[in-house]
C-alpha cells in the first residue's frame, strides 16, 4: 500500500513540475483542478483506505493532468496526453455513480461507465494511432510529435473513428443489457436491445449516405453532449431516490457535479453549433462563463466528496460501533447504556413491549411512560410487522439528525427482535424437552400397565381355564374314552405353552422386577437371560427415579441385544455406577466392533430415549476391538 | 394339613382351592388381600399360607411383604409365594431369611396337580420349594469358563433338583436312583463346584442358588 502512495506522489510531483511552466491561464486553472483532485484523493486514500473514493479521485486528477500534457509539445508527453485526453472521465463518472460505497448497482450505471472507458480506449488511444497533428493545422508542430502514429489517416480521425466508437458503445449496450439486465422484464430488454441495434444500423447507413460534417455531429453529440447530460440525470436521480441519511452523504456533491457536467455539455453543444450553424453567434462572455463554471465546479467537486465521505464516516462509525457493542445479546441495561452513549443523550431510556400487559417496560420491570407533547422529550417506537417491539424515549433534538436516529433504531430493533426470538426459541425448546420427557414417562407407565394387565388379566384367566381342563381330565372316570382324556390334556398343554409365551411377551414389554425391585435386580435378571455370558457390576445404592431406572434398563437391554445380534462377542459386561448426580452405564463387549449409531434403528432409538431424559449416549467402537456403549443419565 | 390361600383373583383362588381340596388339604381360609391373610395367620396359624405376589392395594409386592412378616412373626406357618413372573431375585429374597418352610412357585405350577400338592406339602413340613422353571433359567444361563461345565448331564439334573429344595430322598425317587448313587453325585457336585458340603438341606439350597446366581 505504501509503495502505491510513493508511486502516485512521485507521478503527481513529476507531472506537476512539468506542467508548472509554459501554460496559459486557462490551462493553469485545469492544473489547479487536477491538483485539487490529487490532494483530496490522497487525503481520502490515506484516511479511508478501505473506500474506493480516494483512489478514484487520484485517478481523476491524473487524468486531468495527463490531458494537459499535450500542451508541452514534448513528444513523449504529447503522445500520452493525446492518447489519454479523456481519461479523467471514467473514474469521475464511476465515482459520481457509486459514491460512497464504490459499487455500481444497475445495468445502466455499468453501461455508462463502460461507455466512458470505451471513449478513452477507442476514441483516445486507438484514434491516436491515426492522428497526425500536422494534418490538423498545427504549423509549428514537430514532425514526429505523435510517437504511436502508425498511419496518418485524417478521415478516420474526423469521421470513421466516430462511427467505430458509436458502434462499439452500442455493442456494449447490448452485452451489458444481456449480462446485467436480467431483472428487467423481457419486453423492456428486447426494446433496449433493438434500440441498440437500430443505433448501429443508423450509424452505418448515415456513414454511407450522409455528408461528412453530419457524421461528425453524429459522433460528437452522443459522446460529448449526451453522456454528461445522462450522467447528470443519473446523479440527481440517485440523490432523489436515496433515503434521508444517504441524501446527506450525496448532497454536497450534487450541485458541483451537475454544474460541471452540464457546463461541459453546454460547451460542447455550443462548439458544435458554432461549427455547423453559422447563424448562431453567442457572446464570448457565455463561453467564459461556462468555462468558469466548469473550472470552479471541478475544483470544488473533490472537496464535496470529502465532505460526503466524512458524513458517511460519522454515521457509519457511530452505528457500526453500536452494532459491535450490541453484538452479543447484551443484558437489557447494557442496551440502554449503549444507546444513550451513541446518541449522546444521558437521559435516554429504552422499554420493551410487554404484550401481556400492553405497556412498555424497563429492564427492571417498571413501566416506561411515553413523554407528553411539549416536554422536550419524544419517543421513537420500534415495530415489527405492525406489532410494537420497543420504545426509545429520548431528547427531541435528536429528531433533527434523523439519519442517525434511523440507523440506531434499526440496530436496536435488531437487538430487541433477536432477544425476543431467542426467548421464544428457548421457551419452545423447554416446552419440547418437557413434552418429550412427559411422553417417555407416559410411555413407561403405559408399558407397566400393559404388563400388569397381561399378568393379572389374560394370564390368570388362562391359568384358570387350564386348571379347569386338568381337573376335568382328572375327574373322568376310568371308563371314560382314553382319546377324550388325551385331547383334554393336549389342550391344557397348549395353553401352558401359551402361558410361557405370554410371560415372555409381558417381560419384554416391561419387566415386573424393574418396577418392584429396581434397576440392580432387573439387570441381574437380564444378564442371567442373556444369550452370551454377561457380567454385571452394579454399584448404585438404593432406588432411582422410575424414568431413570427404565431408561437405564432399556439402554442395557437394547445394547445387550445388539451385542448378541451383531458383535460376535464371547462375553459382555454391564457396569453401572453413580457419580455427581449422573448414572453412568456402560455395556462393553469383546466382539468385532464397528457399530454405527447412524445406521440401524436400535442405537438411534437409544440416543432418543436417553436424550429424552437430558442424558447423553456415546458409542465407542473400533473394528476388531469390541464396542462400548456409554450412557450418562441425570438422576439427581 | 391346613392351608390358607390369598389371591385377589377369585377365579384363580377358586381353582387353587379346588386343587388343594382334591389333593386332600384342609383349606382354612381363602382371602383377597394381605391384611386379611395376616389376620387369619395370626388367629388360626395354618400350616401353609399360599400368597400371590401382587395383591391390592398397590399390586406390586404386597404378597412378598406379607410372606416376610409371616416368616418373622409366625414361624410355625410355612409360606408359599405364587408369582406371575420368573424372577430368581424373589426366590433368593425369600430364602435369604433362612430356607425353612418356604417356597417360590410360578402360578402356572398349579396346573401340575401332583407336583403342586407335593410342593405345598414340602413347605408345610418345613422344607423348601423353588420352581423348576426358575432353576432352569439359572442353570441355562450362559457362562464363560464356569465349573458347571465340568458336571455330567446326570449331575446337572441332581443339581437342579437340589436347587428346587428337594432332599436326597426326593431326588432318589424322582430320578429312580439308589441312595448311594445320589450321595455320590451330590458329593461330586460340591467338589467340582468348590462348595463346602453340608448336611443341612436348607443351607444346601441357599448355597446352590447363590452359586448359580453369581
Amino acid at each position: 500500500m505504501r509503495r502505491w502512495y510513493l508511486f502516485v506522489i512521485g507521478l503527481a510531483a513529476a507531472t506537476a513540475a512539468f506542467c508548472a511552466w509554459k501554460f496559459t491561464d486557462v490551462q493553469l486553472r485545469w492544473v489547479a483542478a487536477g491538483g485539487s483532485y490529487m490532494v483530496a484523493g490522497l487525503y481520502a486514500w490515506y484516511r479511508r483506505p478501505e473506500s474506493k473514493t480516494g483512489m478514484l479521485l487520484v485517478l481523476t486528477g491524473c487524468g486531468v493532468w495527463s490531458s494537459l500534457a499535450e500542451a508541452t509539445r514534448v513528444p513523449v508527453f504529447w503522445t500520452v496526453g493525446s492518447a489519454l485526453e479523456a481519461s479523467w472521465l471514467p473514474p469521475l463518472v464511476y465515482l459520481m455513480l457509486s459514491f460512497p460505497t464504490g459499487r455500481l448497482t444497475s445495468a445502466t450505471q455499468r453501461f455508462v461507465v463502460l461507455a466512458c472507458l470505451t471513449l478513452v480506449a477507442v476514441g483516445g488511444i486507438f484514434g491516436s494511432l491515426f492522428y497526425n497533428p500536422a494534418d490538423f493545422g498545427c504549423q509549428n508542430c514537430q514532425p514526429r510529435l505523435n510517437l504511436i502514429l502508425i498511419h496518418s489517416y485524417p478521415d478516420y480521425v474526423r469521421f470513421w473513428g466516430g462511427f467505430v466508437l458509436l458502434s462499439v458503445i452500442a455493442l456494449e449496450l447490448v452485452v451489458v443489457l444481456a449480462l446485467y439486465g436480467r431483472r428487467a422484464s423481457v419486453a423492456v430488454r428486447n426494446r433496449l436491445i433493438s434500440g441498440a441495434v437500430a443505433t448501429i444500423v443508423v450509424a452505418l447507413c448515415s456513414s454511407l449516405l450522409a455528408p461528412h460534417n453530419t457524421l461528425e455531429v453524429l459522433r460528437q453529440t452522443p459522446v460529448l453532449v449526451i453522456l454528461p447530460v445522462t450522467v447528470t440525470v443519473m446523479v440527481i436521480a440517485r440523490w432523489w431516490r436515496a433515503s434521508p441519511p444517504a441524501q446527506r452523504v450525496l448532497g454536497p456533491m450534487l450541485l458541483p457535479a451537475s454544474a460541471f457536467l452540464l457546463a461541459v455539455a453546454a460547451q460542447q453543444a455550443i462548439g458544435l453549433l458554432l461549427n455547423y450553424w453559422t447563424v448562431f453567434k453567442p457572446t464570448p462572455y457565455l463561453f467564459q462563463l461556462l468555462t468558469t463554471i466548469a473550472v470552479v465546479a471541478s475544483i470544488s467537486l473533490p472537496v464535496t466528496f470529502l465532505l460526503g465521505l466524512a458524513r458517511a464516516r460519522h454515521r457509519h462509525t457511530v452505528v457500526s460501533d453500536l452494532v459491535v457493542e450490541l453484538g452479543d445479546l447484551p443484558p437489557a441495561e447494557d442496551l440502554e447504556r449503549a444507546l444513550s452513549k451513541t446518541l449522546r443523550d444521558p437521559s435516554l431510556s429504552v422499554g420493551r413491549w410487554d404484550p401481556a400487559d400492553l405497556r412498555y417496560v424497563h429492564a427492571d420491570g417498571t413501566t416506561l411512560a411515553l413523554p407528553a407533547e411539549g416536554s422536550g422529550r419524544t419517543a421513537t417506537l420500534l415495530e415489527r410487522d405492525g406489532r410494537p417491539l420497543a420504545a426509545i424515549v429520548h431528547d427531541e433534538a435528536l429528531l433533527e439528525n434523523d439519519g442517525l436516529l434511523d440507523s440506531v433504531a434499526a440496530a436496536t430493533r435488531l437487538v430487541v427482535e433477536n432477544e425476543r426470538l431467542h426467548a421464544e426459541v428457548r421457551a419452545q425448546l423447554a416446552d419440547v424437552r418437557a413434552s418429550r420427557a412427559r411422553i417417555v414417562v407416559a410411555a413407561d407407565a403405559e408399558r407397566r400397565r400393559l404388563e400388569r394387565d397381561l399378568h393379572d388379566g389374560a394370564q390368570q384367566r388362562i391359568v384358570s381355564v387350564c386348571l379347569d381342563l386338568k381337573l376335568a381330565a382328572a375327574s373322568l372316570g376310568s371308563d371314560a374314552e382314553p382319546a377324550l382324556r388325551d385331547r383334554i390334556n393336549e389342550a391344557a398343554e397348549g395353553l401352558q405353552e401359551a402361558l410361557a409365551e405370554l410371560r415372555e411377551l409381558a417381560r419384554g414389554i416391561h419387566p415386573a422386577v424393574l418396577t418392584e425391585e429396581g434397576l440392580g435386580p432387573a439387570l441381574q435378571s437380564l444378564t442371567e437371560r442373556a444369550r452370551i455370558p454377561t457380567k454385571l457390576v452394579y454399584r448404585v445404592p438404593g432406588r432411582l427415579r422410575p424414568t431413570v431406572e427404565a431408561t437405564a434398563y432399556f439402554v442395557a437391554s437394547e445394547a445387550l441385544a445388539n451385542v448378541a445380534k451383531h458383535a460376535q462377542a464371547s462375553r459382555a459386561t454391564i457396569e453401572v455406577s453413580h457419580e455427581a448426580g449422573q448414572l453412568l452405564l456402560e455395556v462393553a463387549d469383546d466382539g468385532v466392533g464397528g457399530a454405527d449409531p447412524s445406521r440401524g434403528s436400535g442405537l438411534r432409538g437409544l440416543l432418543d430415549r436417553v436424550g429424552a431424559v437430558d442424558g447423553g449416549l456415546q458409542v465407542l467402537t473400533l473394528p476388531g476391538q469390541g464396542t462400548r456403549v456409554l450412557a450418562e443419565i441425570p438422576c439427581a | 394339613m391346613r392351608v390358607a390361600v390369598a389371591d385377589d383373583s377369585p377365579l384363580f383362588r377358586a381353582g387353587v382351592v379346588r386343587v388343594l381340596a382334591d389333593a386332600g388339604f384342609d383349606v382354612s381360609a381363602e382371602v383377597g388381600d394381605a391384611t386379611a391373610l395376616l389376620a387369619h395367620v395370626a388367629a388360626e396359624a395354618p400350616d401353609v399360607a399360599i400368597v400371590d405376589v401382587r395383591m391390592p392395594p398397590t399390586f406390586t409386592t404386597e404378597g412378598l411383604q406379607a410372606a416376610h412378616q409371616i416368616r418373622a412373626h409366625h414361624p410355625a406357618t410355612g409360606v408359599l409365594v405364587l408369582s406371575a413372573v420368573v424372577e430368581p431375585t424373589y426366590a433368593m429374597k425369600l430364602l435369604a431369611g433362612g430356607a425353612t418352610s418356604v417356597g417360590y412357585l410360578l402360578k402356572d405350577s398349579v396346573l401340575d396337580l401332583t407336583e403342586f400338592a407335593d410342593a405345598v406339602r414340602r413347605v408345610g413340613s418345613g422344607k423348601t420349594a423353588v420352581d423348576p422353571v426358575v432353576i432352569a433359567q439359572l442353570l441355562d444361563r450362559q457362562r464363560a469358563g464356569s465349573p458347571l461345565d465340568a458336571l455330567s448331564q446326570r449331575e446337572r439334573e441332581v443339581l437342579g433338583l437340589m436347587a428346587e429344595g428337594r432332599t436326597n430322598t426326593s431326588i432318589r425317587d424322582k430320578l429312580f436312583l439308589s441312595p448311594k448313587t445320589v450321595e455320590t453325585h451330590v458329593r461330586n457336585i460340591f467338589m467340582k463346584l468348590g462348595l463346602v458340603e453340608t448336611d443341612d438341606d436348607h443351607r444346601r439350597v441357599l448355597a446352590v442358588l447363590t452359586f448359580l446366581r453369581a
